[in-house]
């Protein structure tokens, strides 16, 4: 018998994740984890953060922090949250969903499909983590990824909301899952570009970026190669391996073209 | 524990484990238009519902979820009886069909235009993008939204959904909403689903890990120990009789090569042991403790595997014939397989299933050999297809329980009368003890006309004497299901170098998978409904079917003629490619038009011989000329994005109206007391309008209002006999057969008038609304039927009708495109799409054009994106919605139009032809053609998508 737990506080929350261990998830908008085929198994107790008030989106001068239990739609419907970070969403991710899911589930479910973790990686974007000691610590998004973090996100920090961002996502349709998904700033010279999707399944590829921070869009051949350095890809059933990594390489080039252009705003 | 929440507007305290999921829980609970079509992928939207007003997926939701809170389901939209303004304008479109999920789309476009009450096609698209629609392809909704917007300003606007035609006629050619339509969009009971009793056992299957193996044990002692296990069925106990799922006249043109349960797997997902039991969860406990050792076999998955003289044998059991053995069977059975099942043909087909052959059949007029020979230009193409699923948006599902001695199945079935006879003979019981009732069904486009899993319930309780529900997840939709059939085809085709063809010749190589079902018939079909598109003296054909360990196949929407379309109509456009001809010229000069004789089809009959067919009726000149312009044909266009070309293509086509010489079709008919009727047909709609087809034809005959003709249909132990819906039938068919059964109705009509008023009948017509006229007397049906049904009267009112006929009609169509292609990531965007389609007189036009729609975006699915992919050991790796890409509204062309072209035709009912099936063919081949036109490549294999164009293009 499963069980459906609704703390009131955080503390309370993380409580029941130690009394419950590894069977018991955090439960956001549900999406992710009640999804057919989800990788998410042997669940033993559901926590829900429904009570737990993470739903704020708050502005402070060119930063944004966003509550973790913000579903995509209110981000979608909120002014103030960079419209690139969600150009892809629209079309691929439908109302019934984005209306229940939440950002911090997007990123606790650490999937290769995720629509947010390119672009909230390339912003240089922070989460606030209570880890299972009941410590709260603010921490670069990165190494949350990077070193497998446990704990709960309360919530999201965008430093810089207006820097410019370009997102690309590449599937067969609108709602397939994509091939890879690729995500840049670039400001003052300054680059970012991550790929999420293939191996490793989140990479920021330093070795383009320093093309971009002289102001300069490498060449098609130049990004193949310098993807091929430190990028693979497998077959399956989105494409063989040589269609990823040539389609990852036009949609780089398409990706910096455009920011280098200043084409997104 | 206790959940408190507010369930359309009404508050409630309800007893629910909170770790359940949603959906079932609110199904529970009496809400049964919250639907499941996707099993939680969160991809088909028929569990849609309100949380909070806002539109969520029930199936990705806890109940848990829902403490405190407030929920809408669509049962709302309608409560106090009145359908909403939404439910209605969707009813007033005609995009009720199939309908699984029409109570989910009610509520979804009722919250959009809360939301924003101006809302732009944009916004439709945002709001219906987590919606699947398979029957009508989406570009209706647009017209829904637009049309409740305006009755939001003035509830009494009317307006014209659709063209109408036939100014002599009050009903036919007028829009109508569907005589089915309240009940579907509002959600009422309607599917098999919501037939189920409380108590009635769950029946779940084991099914096979392996493409090809046998069981050499299976042990089922300790699953039959669990509490709660009612039975279980495995090929120790099931009947040992044999059988075809093909739901087909009988005799059938398929081999008798399936057993319910076989020591032998054929596929991965084929049938291990069928548990009954109290619960779903305790049929799934059960299911693991079952004990099977397999010996696993290799498998061979395609037609060039099967076609090598040293590949496994799929069927290697003794070959049997009923009639018309050949004179060396005993040789063909020199190296049967004793232990294996037999493979029984009822008549000839040319199969040897030791050579994994399941049918085959060659044929031609005029001399092939000559015809090339004569020829300036011999083109030579081979063209594939792939394997694509039927997703009804309702998964197969039975129902079957005992009432007294008689079997009773409540089915979602495209043939009632063939699963009937099939479950009669299976289980050794006379026709008349078996009833089943086909109820409204949530799409079947071919998958429903095959008995898949209806006998294996039914055996079950006619075994246990319990009910017993069988439903099907969206997984053995894909791998335990109908499918369309790979296919090889490879057209030559002879030519003039002014365009005049010389010869054609087609070979069709089908894979039938694991079972020969339609085996002979859907490639057949792709010979038949494409190769009469052109006129030429000499054809030749070649038909072989092979059986292989895929999963199972059968038939589709358009059965084989989407894949002979593609080839041909493309091998003609790589034809005037070199002949440095239009295409449209070449097809112009050689297309077939009105008043020709079809003699090609004097040997393309359907298991026996066919008959040359006179072309009555054939709109293809409007049809071609209207799209042309449409498209702007001709003119080359470009994008001023150096990566963007664009190119323009165009496909006819066509199909039958059922299969004449073989389909049957019944209706009967009496009067009420009150002057009313009841019709009895025996056709079968799966939402397409079939039921409202009847209604009109009869209506208009018997001049009285459409309300007055209540139509009953798909109940074996009530109406007459129908072949049933597949073959484009329906609207031949059945239409006529409701047209005769009026006619003959008129006639007692007629006489009892003329008896009460005292005058010959000759002097007598009917007269609207509901009465007899002779001169200046007159009396109404009323009177009539009280008189009748009096004590003296003359009786109630009855007629029968029964209609056969050899005489052909054929819908035609022609189908534009425009695309833009980009040439460095291989995207193809399908700007326009034009289908342009000839059915006679359109007696439903608002639902034929959502058939058209319909069709068009299912081949335009199997064209771009869908293919069932599997792995080397045959299992299917995308058996979900979530991977498998059925297009959702975001994928309909830019600009989408469907045209009806009107032509008179001596044969249908007031003129009417098939119109849905024939939508599917011209995808395909126009899309192919267009993305030549514009990149220069040609794509000769399903689906269309972005790697093969790179490679094409030399880009990988």
């Amino acid at each position: 018998m499963r069980e459906y737990l609704i703390p009131k506080t955080v503390k309370e929350a993380i409580q029941y994740k130690i009394e419950h261990g590894e069977g018991a998830v955090f439960l956001g908008g549900g999406t992710e984890i009640e999804r057919l085929n989800s990788s998410v198994k042997g669940v033993s107790a559901y926590i829900s953060l429904e009570a737990l008030k993470l739903k704020s989106i708050k502005v402070q001068g060119r930063s944004l922090t966003i509550g973790a239990m913000v579903t995509i739609q209110e981000l979608l419907d909120h002014t103030k949250v960079p419209k690139a970070l969600l150009a892809t969403v629209k079309d691929t991710l439908p109302r019934p969903i984005r209306n229940v899911g939440t950002l911090g589930g997007n990123i606790a479910s650490r999937r290769k499909e995720s629509y947010f973790i390119a672009s909230l990686l390339a912003l240089q974007s922070t989460i606030k983590l209570v880890n299972l000691k009941g410590i709260e610590k603010e921490v670069p998004l990165q190494d949350y990824f990077e070193r497998s973090l446990p704990g709960l996100i309360t919530s999201i920090t965008i430093p810089h909301r207006e820097r410019p961002l370009a997102v690309k996502r590449v599937g067969k349709t609108l709602r397939a899952r994509p091939v890879c998904t690729v995500a840049g700033t670039y400001e003052d010279g300054e680059s970012r570009l991550f790929v999420l999707g293939g191996t490793p399944e989140l990479l920021r590829v330093k070795n383009l970026e320093k093309y971009l921070d002289k102001g300069a869009v490498p060449t098609a051949d130049q990004i193949e190669k310098e993807l091929a350095k430190v990028l693979t890809f497998e077959d399956d059933i989105l494409g063989s391996k040589v269609y990823k990594s040539y389609i990852t390489g036009v949609t780089v080039e398409r990706l910096l073209a455009d920011l280098v252009r200043g084409e997104i705003k | 524990m206790k959940i408190s929440c507010t369930i359309n507007r009404v508050p409630r305290e309800v007893y629910g484990d909170p770790t359940q999921k949603l959906q079932p829980f609110l199904k529970r609970l009496g809400f049964l238009s919250v639907r499941n079509s996707d099993d939680g992928a969160g991809y088909a939207g028929s569990d849609t519902i309100l949380l909070d007003g806002k539109i969520v997926y029930a199936n990705l939701l806890l109940v848990g979820q829902i403490i405190g809170r407030e929920i809408i389901t669509p049962e709302h939209l309608s409560e106090g009886g009145r359908l909403s303004l939404v439910q209605q304008c969707m009813l007033d479109v005609g995009v009720v069909q199939s309908a699984y999920n029409s109570p989910a789309t009610a509520l979804i476009l009722t919250e959009l235009l809360e939301r924003k009450p101006a809302a732009t096609k944009e916004d439709v698209i945002d709001a219906l993008g987590g919606l699947l629609n398979r029957a009508m392809g989406y570009q209706q909704f647009f017209q829904v939204v637009e049309l409740a917007k305006e009755r939001m300003k003035d509830p009494a606007f009317v307006t014209q959904v659709a063209p109408e035609f036939r100014d002599d006629l009050r009903l036919v050619g007028k829009s109508q909403p569907k005589v089915d339509g309240v009940k579907l969009v509002a959600g009422h009971r309607a599917f098999v689903e919501d037939m189920v009793e409380p108590g009635a056992c769950v029946l779940k299957m084991l099914r096979s890990p392996h493409a090809h193996a046998v069981i050499t044990k299976i042990d089922t002692s300790k699953a039959e120990k669990v509490p709660g296990v009612v039975t279980i069925i495995t090929h120790k106990n099931c009947p040992d009789k044999m059988y075809t799922s093909a739901g087909q006249g009988f005799p059938e043109p398929s081999p008798y090569d399936k057993r319910m349960f076989s020591k032998k797997l054929y596929h991965v997902g084929d049938r291990v042991a069928a548990v009954v039991a109290e619960t779903e969860e305790i049929a799934l406990q059960a299911i693991e403790k079952i004990d099977v050792t397999y010996k696993v076999l290799q498998p061979i998955f395609t037609v060039d595997q099967a076609k090598d003289p040293n590949a496994p044998v799929v069927h290697g059991g003794p070959i049997e014939y009923v009639v018309g053995a050949p004179d060396n069977l005993k040789e063909l059975n020199k190296n049967a397989q004793k232990d294996e099942d037999s493979t029984i043909f009822q008549f000839p087909l040319h199969g040897n299933p030791h050579k994994n052959i399941a049918a085959s059949v060659t044929g031609g007029i005029g001399d092939i050999e000559k015809g090339l020979k004569e020829a300036d230009v011999v083109v030579e193409r081979t063209y594939e297809t792939s394997q694509v699923q039927c997703t009804p948006m309702e998964p197969h599902i039975v129902y079957t329980k005992m009432d007294g001695d008689r079997l009773v199945i409540h089915a979602a079935t495209q043939v009632p009368y063939h699963l009937r006879r099939i479950v009669s003979t299976l289980l050794d019981l006379p026709e008349n003890r078996v009833r089943v009732i086909k109820e409204r069904v949530g799409g079947g486009y071919g998958s429903k006309q095959d008995i898949l899993l209806e006998e294996v319930a039914a055996y079950a309780t006619y075994t246990t004497g319990r009910p017993v529900l069988f439903r099907y997840t969206r997984e053995e939709e894909f791998i335990a299901c109908s499918t369309r059939k790979p296919m090889r085809v490879t057209v030559k085709i002879g030519s003039k170098k002014d365009g005049t063809l010389t010869g054609v010749y087609m070979n069709v190589e089908a894979n039938t998978g694991p079972f020969g079902n339609h085996a002979l018939t859907v490639p057949m079909n792709a010979c038949s409904k494409s190769l009469p598109l052109v006129l030429c003296d000499n054809f030749k054909f070649d038909v072989t079917t092979y059986y292989s360990n895929i999963p199972p196949t059968g038939a589709y929407q358009g059965y084989g003629a989407p894949k002979g379309s593609y080839a041909l109509m493309t091998g003609l456009a790589e034809l005037a490619e070199e002949l440095k001809m239009d295409y449209y010229d070449l097809i112009e000069k050689n297309r077939v038009r009105e008043g020709v004789m079809l003699e090609i089809l004097r040997c393309l009959g359907e298991g026996r011989e066919g008959t040359p067919a006179l072309v009555k009726s054939c709109g293809l000149d409007a049809a071609m000329k209207q799209g042309a312009e449409m498209v702007k044909w001709g003119e080359k266009e470009t994008s001023d994005n150096p990566d963007i070309a664009i190119g323009k293509g165009f496909a006819i086509i066509q199909q039958g109206s059922g299969l004449p010489g073989l389909d049957h079709s019944c209706a009967s008919m009496k009067m009420a007391a009150d002057g009313t009727f009841i019709l009895h047909s025996g056709g079968s709609d799966l939402g397409t309008g079939l039921d409202t087809l009847c209604a009109k034809v009869a209506a208009e005959v018997l001049k009285t209002d459409i309300a007055d003709v209540h139509v009953y249909s798909g109940d074996t132990d009530v109406v007459p006999f129908d072949t049933g819906a597949y073959a484009s039938s329906g609207t031949y068919f059945s239409g006529n057969a409701a047209l005769k059964v009026a006619e003959k109705m008129k006639e007692e009509v007629l006489e009892a008038g003329a008896a009460l008023l005292g005058v010959s009948i000759a002097d007598c017509e009917l007269v609207y609304p509901s009465k007899v006229v002779a001169g200046k007397k007159e009396v109404s049906f009323l009177d009539i039927a009280r008189d009748s049904q009096a004590g003296l009267g003359r009786g109630q009112l009855f007629a029968n009708a029964s209609y056969t006929t050899e005489d052909a009609a054929f819908p035609y169509g022609a189908h534009f495109c425009k695309v833009s292609v980009d040439k460095r990531s291989g995207d193809v965007k399908i700007l326009q799409y034009f289908a342009l389609q000839d059915c006679g007189t359109p007696i439903n036009p608002d639902l034929s054009l959502g058939q058209i729609y319909g069709g068009v975006l299912k081949s335009i699915g199997h064209s771009m994106y869908e293919e069932m992919i599997l792995d080397e050991n045959g299992t299917c790796l995308n058996a979900n919605f979530a991977d498998y890409l059925v297009p959702t509204i975001g994928e309909i062309p830019e600009d989408f139009r469907a045209e009806l072209i009107f032509t008179e035709d001596p044969f249908g009912p007031f003129g009417g032809k098939s119109i849905s099936e024939i939508a599917t063919n011209g995808a395909a081949p126009a899309l192919a053609i267009a993305i030549h036109d514009a990149v220069g490549v040609w794509i000769r294999s399903w689906p269309f998508n972005q790697e093969k164009l790179l490679k094409a293009l030399d880009k990988i």
